[in-house]
Parts: C-alpha cells; structure tokens; sequence
C-alpha cells in the first residue's frame, strides 16, 4: 500500500468530535468573550456557540479505517463521535451551522499529525504516505436575528486562511459523502504534477521606457524604484541579454528595503533651525550623512572594541562570549506587516523566523529565552477605526497567541518584554520578535572549529532541511517593504500569509544540533525573508558563488514554477553547506531523526549565483552586481522642532480631590501603559529549559510585582546568567526623537542594571541591539529628520556608556491608508526605536529583584532624579499641572559612575532595585509594595506638596533601592564619594500602606488598580 | 549503578533540565532520543527510571501526548505495566503525565482537558501530598511543595461511570478546574507517578520566585529535588 501518485479512485472518511458538554468547549468560551469584548453593544445571553472538530482522510483503502481512525483521534471522555441532535441545521430556528477549513496549501498542523500518528499506528513510512488529512473546524451558533448570527459568523473565519461555508438541511446530511467531500477539497481531486518542461521566461526589459518599467514593477509585485529597475536595465544592457524572470524575481528580493535596508544606507541630508527651541537638547546633527547605519550604530561598536565581542552585524545575529565555553547570541526582529493581515499568522511566523535566526547563527546555536514587544492601538479603538482593519483588541489577542503557540512550544521561555500602547498603531501594529541563543565557543569535532567562524568551500554541497516549500509566503519581502494599504493588490494575494509549525521546528532543532556536535556541516543560515534567493544568494558571498538545483526541491504544492521555488518563504527551512565528504552521513543522521534534507546542489567560486530546473537556467547573476549593484538612495530631512507651550488650563472643572495624590495615582498605576500584564505574561512559559532566575513579575501567593527585566542560566547547570531588557519610549516622538532614542537606551540598561547585570571594567558583557520601526522617511522629510536624530541620539548615548551595538534590524514603511466613514485615513506609527540589551550576571547570587522583600527596609532615591512631565504617562492620561514644560535632559557622565557601581559586586547589598519610569516615583514605590503586602511612609522631609514632577515625571538615569537598616551608612557614604546623588526618602512597613503627609492610601488599593 | 533514561525528541522540551535534575539525585542519567529507539530498539529492563519529560510532543495536536502515547505503544512496543513489576520507576512531568494518561497508566476513564479557562498557565503553585500516597518510592516525606505549573491542558477529569482516583497532589488553590484539585496521580503499584507541575524546574533555591527575599541561599538546593532524589533512594540497582 504506498501508491506514490494518488489515485482518483481515493476513499474519503469524516471523523468528528463533538465535546461531551459545554463545559468543554473552551474553544467556543473563547469565541464567546472575544466578541462580547469587541461588541460592547451584545450581551453574554444574546448569543451561544458551539464548536466541535472533524477531519477527512483520503486513503487508498485502509482496513477497519473507522476503528483505527477513532482510536487516533477520539478522547471518549471528553467527546463523542456523533453530532448530538441539535446540531441538525433547520431553516425554522435560528441557529447557523458553519464548516470551515484552512485554504489550499495553508499548513495544516493538526492534519499532518494525524497522518504522522496513522503512519505509526499502521507501521507504514512517514514521507509518501498513502493518505492526506485535512482538519475543519464546525460551529453551531445561535442568536435571537439573523444579524446578529451574520455579525458573528462573520468573525470565523479569514477569507486570507479560511474557507468556511455554512451548512444547510441537506449539506449536512451529505457532509461525509465521497462526492461533498471532493468538492470541499478540489486539491485531492487534480493530480498536481510537477513540471516537467521547462523553459525560463524572459523579462524583456532592455526596450521598456520609463513608465513601463515602473508599471512592471509594481505588477509583478517586485517593489523596485524606477532607479532600481533603470540600474537592472543598464545592467542587462551591458551584458547583452534580457535577464530572465527568475533573475527578476532574485533581484527584488535581494534588494528589497526589507532584505537590503536601503534607508539606513542612503545618504541623508539633513536641514535644522537657525536656533534650537527651549526644552530641546542642544545637539548638532551633521548636514550629511552617508549611510546613517555606518555613521551612528556600527562607529559606535568600532570605537568600543570589547575583548567578548565575537560577531557583530556580519552574521544572523551578534554572538558575545559569555564564559570560557559559551557564548550568546541575540537577534530582534519586526513582523508588522503579516501581523496587521493576520495578527496570529504575523506572530507565530516572527517568533518561528527569530528561532532560525538563532539556529543559524554561528556553527549554529540552541534558542534559549525569547523577548516579545508589541505597539497596538488601545482597546477604545475597537469601535472606532478605519475600514479593513482588525479591532485593536482582536490584534493583541492575535498577537499574543501567535507568539504563544510559537514559543511554548518551542520550548524557549519568554522571558522579557513590552506592551505599548498607543492610537499611531491603530493602522499597523508593531511587533517584536527577540530570541537569544546559546552555543559552545568551540567543537573540536566541526570543520570551523570556533562557533563565529562562517567559511564556504567551493564544493561544498547546498543542503535543505526542514519543512517544505509551498506557495504561502511568495513575496513577503518585497509585501513588508512597502506601506499597508487595504485596497492592495497583495491583500488579494493570499500567499503572503503563512502559519508557522512550531513542531517540524523543533525537530529541525534538535538535527541541526546533533549534526553540528558530529561536525556534519560547515555553516549554516535560515530562509527567511526572500526564501532561497536571498539564503543561498546570500551564503553564495562566501565561497563566491553557488549552483543551485530546484529540480529536487521538496515541494508541498508540486507544482510550483522554479521561480517560485525560489522565492517562496515557506516557514521552518534552513539552508547548509555540507562538506561532500560528510553528505552521506548527515542526510542519514536527517532521516534518523525524521527531518527531511535534501542536497540542491553545490557552492562554486564561480562570482555567479547559478539556479537551474531540470538541466534549463532559471537565473545566472554576477554576485557583485546582485549584492553591490543596488543603487544609493538620497534622503532629504527637514527638522521643525515646535515650542514647548505650557499645558492649557483644564476645560472643566475636575471633581474635588480631582489633583489629589490618591487619584492621581490609582489613576496612573490603572492606565493602559502602567497596569500588570499579568495576563500576558502568564501565559508564556518563561521557565522551561531550567534556567529561570529572575522572573518577569515576582508571584509571591497571589500577589505581584513586575520586575524590569528577565534572566536565565545559560544552562540547567550553569551559574552564569544572561539578563534582557527592553526600552521603548516612542511617546517622546512626539517632541524629539533625538530624545526618545537616548530615552530608550537608558530605560533598557537600567533594566538591565536592576536585575543585577554587570558594568563597568572591560570585561563587563553588556551590549544593544537596536529595533526601528519607522513611517516612511521617504515621502515624509519630517520622519526622514526624525531618523536622523534618532540615529544621533543612539550613537551619543552608546558611546558615552562605551557599549556597542551587536545587532539590529529596521522596518520603514509603517504606514496604513485607507478609509473611514467614507473619508481617506493615513495613520503612520509614531517613530519608534526599540532598544534590547543583553548583559551578563556572572553569579547567580548576584541577581536580585525589584520589589521590596522586608519590613523595615530604607528607600533611597538614587540618580540625578531631573525628571519632567513632557512625554510622561501623567501628561498621556490628561492629567493636568502647570510646571515648565521642556524634555527631560541625560547626564552621561553621571551615568556612568552610577551604572559603574550598581554593576559592580558592591551593589549587591541593595536588598531591592528598580528604575523610575513610566509612571514616576509614586508609580515606581507602589509596584514595589505588591508582592510581599508591604507599605511605605515617606520621611517626613515629604509631604503631598511635593511638584507633581517630583511624585509624577520621568526621565533618566534614576532608581528606586532599598538597603537593609543597619547597612546603611557605609552605602550611602560610598554613592557620596563616587560622586552619586542619593536621597533617603523612607522605610518599609508592615502596615500595607503607602503614606506620604497626611495622605494614607492603602497598599491593596493601588494593587486594584494596578491588576 | 542507578539509571535513568530521559526521553527526548518529536517536540519534548523538558529533557535537559529533567536530566540535570536525575544526575543531581545521583542516577546515571542518559537523554535517548526517540527516533534513536526506533532505529535501535532498547529493553526498558536496562533502567531504572524512565522519566517522560515536559514538552509539546506532537507539538499537542491531537489532544497532548496522545500520538506520542501511539509511538511509545507502537513503535517502541514498550510495556509500562512490565517495566514496573519487574522494578522499574516511571516518572511523567507535564507532557510526560499526559502521555502516561494517553497510555491509560491510571484506567481509561480519566482524561486531561484543556484548563477551564481555555489558557496556558505559567504560574507557581501550593500543593499538598495525600498522606495515604506518601507510601510511594516518589513522595516518601514529602507533605506539602511549591512548584511551577506551565501547562494548557492540565484538568483531570473523568468519564461518566468512572470512580475518580485518589489524587496523589492537589493544589492548595485549583488554577486550571482539575477535579478535586488533582495535580498529579500514582498507579496502583505506586511506581507510576504523573504530574502537572514541574519539579525540575525547582532544582535550586533561585528558581523559586520568593528566594530573593533572604540573602544567600541562591545555590542551595531547591524542593523539587526531593521527588528525584526519594526516586533514586528507592530505585533498584543494575
């Protein structure tokens, strides 16, 4: 039984679920919040759901099919294989039964365990089984109007990964006959072959004139510049033959502003004031500035030579010596666009994506924590956006579970992270995908030896391993690097949504290690954006050149053309070099371990990136002109810094103790941007792999209190720990990105610092990395001038604190246009600059915490403590006060000293730590109170008269610490003489609450608030 | 010498830490791969303890560690119901528990559903050991512990006409709507023990989230260990 073709004479069997009681179904609870939560206007009673699953296996005859497949599939204490009665469609009630399932070519990851688990239940191979499954999902739905079940129904399905029907009296009747069953899925039906003949088209594109060539661009989804497409023009010209459409399509991928990150190499011109405005810092920025990665984030890592650093900027992602044998690696990535289409989709694929990036970098190395950022639009806006768009709401939720399917998983704990909120995301979120990665600093058994060498010999064979490639995912690089438009052709496009598969991951994972221990391959890299054009393309540099063969690519649709081979970024697949001579064993340790390779030919050092399909050239690209050739972009940027006006007066009259302490901050520490995120965090794993040491909030019973950062062991065995933290103040864009740059650095080392990272001498492992997500600085000279000064910002920042930056990534066009009531919108995100840092604790003990753990304990403001109220949460929420308003200013220097000290083993006396941020200094006490119900009383030098900068503003540089009583005054004679300004401002104490003057507010209250 | 045998593979991804914590306990701890078993077959007689990890094998489709119950009965032939009598310890974390499930080591009538709020849950946890099962080699001395929970589906339940089983742990507080709090089993033999929360994932004092609060003891031993270490006390020797 293993007929390699399916026959059309297939079988078809319909297996389905139907839990035993409502209590069950947390599928439909689900569906039932969710839209109660985004249609404030229905109540709970107004509607019920009902879900239940079913599969279809088409088989060639399979015995007692219906025993086997039950046995497979059917829990019989939680569901029952019949449909009980009320399921029954009728056209008298109103109820509605829906069918969905996943379109053509989706990955299916319940299916293909389903075949897996038939596979091993029958003794028959996994590859080439004589059988297909396919999951559905079913819901009954009910509802007292017809409107109200079209609204929900609705909400089911995704016309971009679904297709869903509903069912009438005699659809259901029919649903597991053979003929319905066909019809549901026409691709068991059509033999798909593979082609056989092949000829390379050509794109005739050495006649066209300016207007066609950018209409060609833009029809054939390819995103180049009429300066672009000219430059490929002269190219071909000057070789004297029409490129063919596979070079095309090389081409654009390659020089993609995703892949190529056009922007920060352009040559920006940059126009100022004649005078900066009060309340800006004083800084000058350069006329010109060729290439603003160069200029600002790698002189910085250049002028900062550190004896740990192993790769920067060169490879997946930056690697830093960590101890005599490991080193870590870190990378973050963007996924905005995919998640704005198909928020779940978007996220699992940017968590997945981060993964290979991680195995791939190096010889290849163990994925061991993650870090998630997302910028949504707050919940309000659920029933107040444009047309096309998700509501905000449903995008986190989406969010979140794409990265939670694609993390827990995986088996990495998520370990860090933020939630902003704020309404510039309401067109396009942004999301944040981080993983670091550990690997031994050396394999005696591996041809490199040394884990950061990247060598290709010519010779060396290209080898595949992972999952398939399909047609999902065909021009996602080329998608991203433009703005989001509803009305888009590639919306219609359905192939730029793909679903990850976390599973076939992990398996890779676990290969890919084996196979690096036993020196199997010489070096490796992920297909991420670009699929194979831009991985082997890529990998080709190395050796200088490579042959690549698509005639045995391993193909889910097989009927794909070589040029979408090519290009399609089918998830879950890593590109290798593989020495010939250890060919055969690795592709049998591969099959071993139920990992499919495949050897696509070799790399040459020919200077040409060589594709062929059955013996026929798909492309032949000179390597220099493909990775050299892209031509320069020139950026125009026009700074106009606005006036810092005092805030108006309030329009009306705010209720009584409207200003007072207690309002004001419940009201804070309730906000959006302030408030727990228990919810989320809790539902990432961020312990497994047996490292966990600080946690992201300390869970004391049933209490809370956030910590600033996570950290984990390098191992179950290890007592050295990388510490994440994250700063992202997009909120000060608003006023000067130059500003909130330097902002979000300093927020992400005090994170850092506070969980007990080290700085300071030379061999202190601390570095950034840097995340922008910016609106198009192309078309918008304002945006240009803020990326600019966001670059500066970094740059002056970094190399004060002489940290370097060992990796990035940007993200240019997040933009949204489309409609509202009628009316064109265009929303473009605030610009926005996520900076990670990755620090090393070298002894567990050294970690510490940041809630406050006795009574008893003396709290010390410790930092400059020059904190305003522009760009604070106390301004965002309309809180109002009538203080100056100007930007908060850094004092690098001081910095350092403070930094130098809470990174230094003397530090470890401080018995809590945590920065001042968002929120302020009240916000910043509160949070510290929750976990061991504690209270705090201000020494009497406080009173509520304080200014609300004092109690409210942020800025930089400043923490909150705590020291046991009786260590205090050496401690604090030691800041003074370094030079560290520090003031006492109270203790500790067993009654849970906080008090300041004569205002008392209870601990368990701002704890209300807070959750 | 005591072994022990920790699987891995198909989407387990608890081994290193379940390994670690085995060596810690003081058996000779081995990491098999499953893809390794099915290649080159092994006698279950030749450990001493089997420990099912944590993990998504399958990556959960299908109901958690059902299709790598399948595998486990298919592919490696292996009876746990042997391994016991003849000596043998199994220990089921998470994953692992819900294999053992899947592979009807506490009676066919009783199933892990997903928790009653639909949501994976990290969190730590109170629990409390039946007396009456403290009998068994896993829980000798053991009254009460605080471990991590991370699982989707962790509620016990049981089918209609089943008797429930006397849970072995409960939780102080139910997180996940478990019937009576149940948040691990024993088998008739004792030597059978599944569980949801994680004790390998409380191997030192610093992964307890209250153990920043006196100074010191970040190295120390965490309780977690016990469960390995009364394993080991009363594995048999080969």
């Amino acid at each position: 039984m293993s007929p390699a073709v399916k026959p059309n004479s297939f079988l078809a069997e319909r297996f389905e679920l139907f839990p035993w009681s409502d209590d069950l179904d947390v599928h439909a609870r689900r569906i039932h919040s969710d839209f109660l939560r985004e249609n404030p206007d229905v109540k709970p009673a107004d509607f019920k759901i009902e879900t239940a699953k079913a599969y279809v296996l088409f088989h060639s005859g399979i015995d007692d099919v219906q025993e086997i497949g039950e046995e497979i599939l059917l829990n019989p204490v939680l569901d029952r294989a019949t449909a009980p009665s009320g399921w029954r469609p009728s056209s008298e009630n109103a109820s509605r039964v829906i069918e969905r399932r996943y379109r053509p070519g989706m990955t299916d990851n319940s299916a293909r365990a389903f075949e897996e688990a038939l596979g091993i239940r029958l003794s028959v191979p996994r590859l080439n089984p004589a059988f297909t499954a396919h999951r559905m999902d079913l819901f009954r739905i009910r509802a007292g109007n017809q409107k109200l079940l079209d609204r929900i129904e609705a909400t089911l399905s995704h016309p971009l990964l679904h297709v869903a029907r509903t069912l009438e009296e005699k659809s259901w009747s029919d649903r597991k006959d053979l003929e319905r069953l066909r019809e549901l899925f026409p691709e068991e039906n059509k033999s798909a072959a593979k082609i056989l003949d092949y000829h390379a088209p050509t794109f005739e594109i050495r006649e066209l004139d300016s207007a066609t060539l950018e209409k060609a661009s833009k029809d054939h989804l390819w995103a180049l510049s009429l300066k672009e497409m000219q430059t490929v023009q002269a190219h071909f010209a000057k070789t004297g033959r029409n490129p063919t459409l596979g070079e095309m399509e090389v081409i654009a991928q390659t020089w993609s502003e995703h892949c190529k990150h056009k922007i920060f190499r352009g040559t920006i011109h940059f126009e100022g004031p004649e005078s900066i405005p009060d309340g800006y810092p004083k800084i000058e920025i350069p006329k010109t500035t060729p290439g603003l990665f160069r200029t600002t984030i790698k002189a910085v890592t250049d002028a900062c030579p550190k004896p740990w650093l192993l790769s920067v900027f060169s490879d997946n992602a930056g690697i830093l010596a960590f101890t005599p044998q490991d080193a870590v690696c870190i990378k973050v990535e963007t996924h905005n666009s995919p998640s704005a289409i198909d928020p779940f989709a978007g996220a699992i694929t940017g968590i997945g994506g981060v993964h290979r990036d991680i195995i791939g970098t190096g010889f290849g190395a163990k994925p061991l924590f993650n870090l998630d950022v997302f910028c949504v639009a707050p919940a309000r806006f659920d029933t107040d956006r444009p047309d096309g768009i998700f509501p905000p709401s449903r995008i986190l939720e989406g969010i979140r579970a794409g990265v939670e399917a694609g993390g827990n998983p995986a088996g990495i704990p998520t370990i860090a992270g933020a939630l902003v909120f704020d309404k510039s995301y309401l067109g396009k979120p942004l999301v944040f995908c981080g993983s670091g990665g550990v690997l031994p600093r050396e394999i005696e058994l591996h041809p490199l030896v040394r884990c950061e060498k990247k060598e290709i010999l010519s010779g060396d064979r290209i080898v595949i391993v992972g999952g398939r490639v399909g047609r999902d995912g065909i021009h996602g690089a080329t998608f991203s690097s433009q703005a989001l438009d509803t009305s888009d052709a590639f919306l219609l496009n359905s192939s730029v949504v793909q679903l990850g598969d976390p599973f076939t991951q992990k398996r890779a994972l676990d290969f890919i290690l084996k196979a690096r221990d036993q020196g199997l391959f010489r070096t490796l890299t992920d297909n991420g954006a670009g699929g194979l054009s831009s991985s082997i393309g890529e990998l080709a540099t190395l050796s200088n050149g490579a042959k690549l063969d698509l005639t045995n690519a391993p193909l889910k649709a097989m009927d794909l053309r070589p040029e979408e081979i090519l290009i399609s970024e089918s998830q879950e697949r890593m590109s290798l070099a593989v020495p010939p001579e250890c060919l055969e064993r690795f592709l049998s340790l591969a099959n071993s371990m139920r990992t499919e390779a495949t050897d696509m030919g070799e790399f040459i050092d020919s200077g040409f990136f060589e594709v062929v399909y059955r013996g026929e050239t798909v492309a032949k690209l000179d390597l220099e002109f493909l990775h050299e050739g892209c031509p320069n972009l020139e950026i125009r940027a026009v700074w106009n810094p606005k006036a810092l006006a005092r805030l108006p007066a309030p329009v009306k009259n705010l209720h009584s103790d409207g200003d007072s302490i207690r309002t004001r901050l419940l009201k804070l520490l309730g906000s959006e941007n302030i408030r727990s995120k228990a919810s989320l965090i809790r539902q990432y794993d961020h312990e497994v792999q047996g490292g966990s040491l600080v946690k992201p909030e300390t869970q004391i019973n049933s209490h809370r209190s956030p910590n600033q950062s996570g950290a984990v062991l390098l191992r179950p065995d290890s007592e050295v720990a990388a510490v994440i933290g994250v700063g992202i103040l997009p909120e000060y864009s608003r006023y000067d990105a130059y500003t909130m740059a330097q902002a979000s650095l300093d927020e992400a080392i005090r994170n850092v610092l506070c969980s007990g990272a080290e700085y300071g001498t030379s061999d202190s492992v601390l570095a950034l990395l840097d995340n922008f997500c910016w609106p198009d600085p192309l078309t918008n000279r304002d945006y240009a001038a803020d990326l600019v000064r966001a670059g500066y910002g970094l740059r002056d920042a970094a190399l004060a604190l002489e940290l370097p930056f060992v990796s990035g990534k940007d993200s240019m066009k997040n933009d949204f246009r489309g409609q509202q009531n009628g009316k064109a919108v265009k929303i473009s995100v605030l610009p926005t600059v996520l900076v990670t840092a990755l620090g090393r604790i070298p002894d567990l003990a050294r970690a510490r915490t940041s809630e406050f753990k006795n009574t008893g304990e003396t709290v010390y403001l410790l930092g400059p403590a020059a904190f305003t109220l522009v760009g604070s949460q106390f301004e965002r929420i309309g809180l109002h006060h009538d203080e100056a308003r100007r930007l908060p200013l850094p004092n690098w220097p001081l910095a350092k000293k403070l930094y130098g000290w809470l990174g230094s083993p003397a530090s470890q006396v401080l018995r809590s730590c945590a920065d001042i941020s968002e929120g302020g200094l009240l916000t910043a006490i509160s949070e510290g109170l929750f976990a061991y119900e504690l209270g705090f009383t201000f020494d009497s030098a406080f009173s509520e008269a304080e200014s609300p900068s004092f109690f409210y503003g942020e800025g930089f540089h400043t923490f909150i610490v705590s020291l046991e009583a009786d260590s205090n005054q050496a401690v604090t004679e030691s800041w003074t003489e370094l030079g560290i300004p520090w003031k006492r401002l109270g203790m500790t104490t067993t009654t849970p609450k906080l008090i300041v003057g004569n205002t008392v507010i209870k601990a368990s209250d701002l704890e209300g608030a807070w959750r | 010498m005591k072994s022990a045998w920790i699987l891995t593979g198909d989407g387990i991804n608890c081994e290193e830490e379940s390994a670690e914590a085995c060596r810690r306990a003081g058996f000779t701890t081995e990491i098999i791969h499953l893809s390794e078993l099915v290649s080159q077959p092994r006698d279950l007689a030749q450990c001493s303890l089997l420990v099912l990890p944590g993990g998504f094998s399958f990556g959960d489709e299908l109901g958690s560690g059902r299709v790598l119950a399948l595998k486990i009965r298919y592919e490696l032939g292996w009876n746990l119901t042997q391994f016991v009598d003849g000596g043998g310890l199994v220990l089921g974390i998470c994953n692992g528990f819900q294999t053992l499930v899947a592979l009807g080591a506490f009676g066919t009538g009783v199933a892990l559903a997903s928790n009653e709020s639909g949501r994976f849950l990290n969190e730590w946890v109170k629990l409390k050991v039946d007396p009456a099962m403290k009998t068994s080699p896993f829980l000798r001395d053991i009254d009460s512990i605080e471990l991590p929970i991370r699982h989707g589906e962790g509620r016990v339940l049981y089918g209609d006409g089943t008797a429930p089983l006397r849970a072995a742990m409960t939780y102080v507080t139910t997180p996940n709507g478990s019937h009576a709090g149940t948040a691990g089993l024993i088998d008739k033999t004792g030597r059978i023990f599944g569980l949801m929360p994680h004790p390998e994932g409380y191997l030192r004092a610093s992964q307890h989230p209250g153990s920043f609060r006196t100074p010191g003891p970040a190295h120390a031993a965490g309780d977690g260990l016990k469960i390995f270490k009364n394993a080991f006390h009363s594995a048999r020797s080969l």
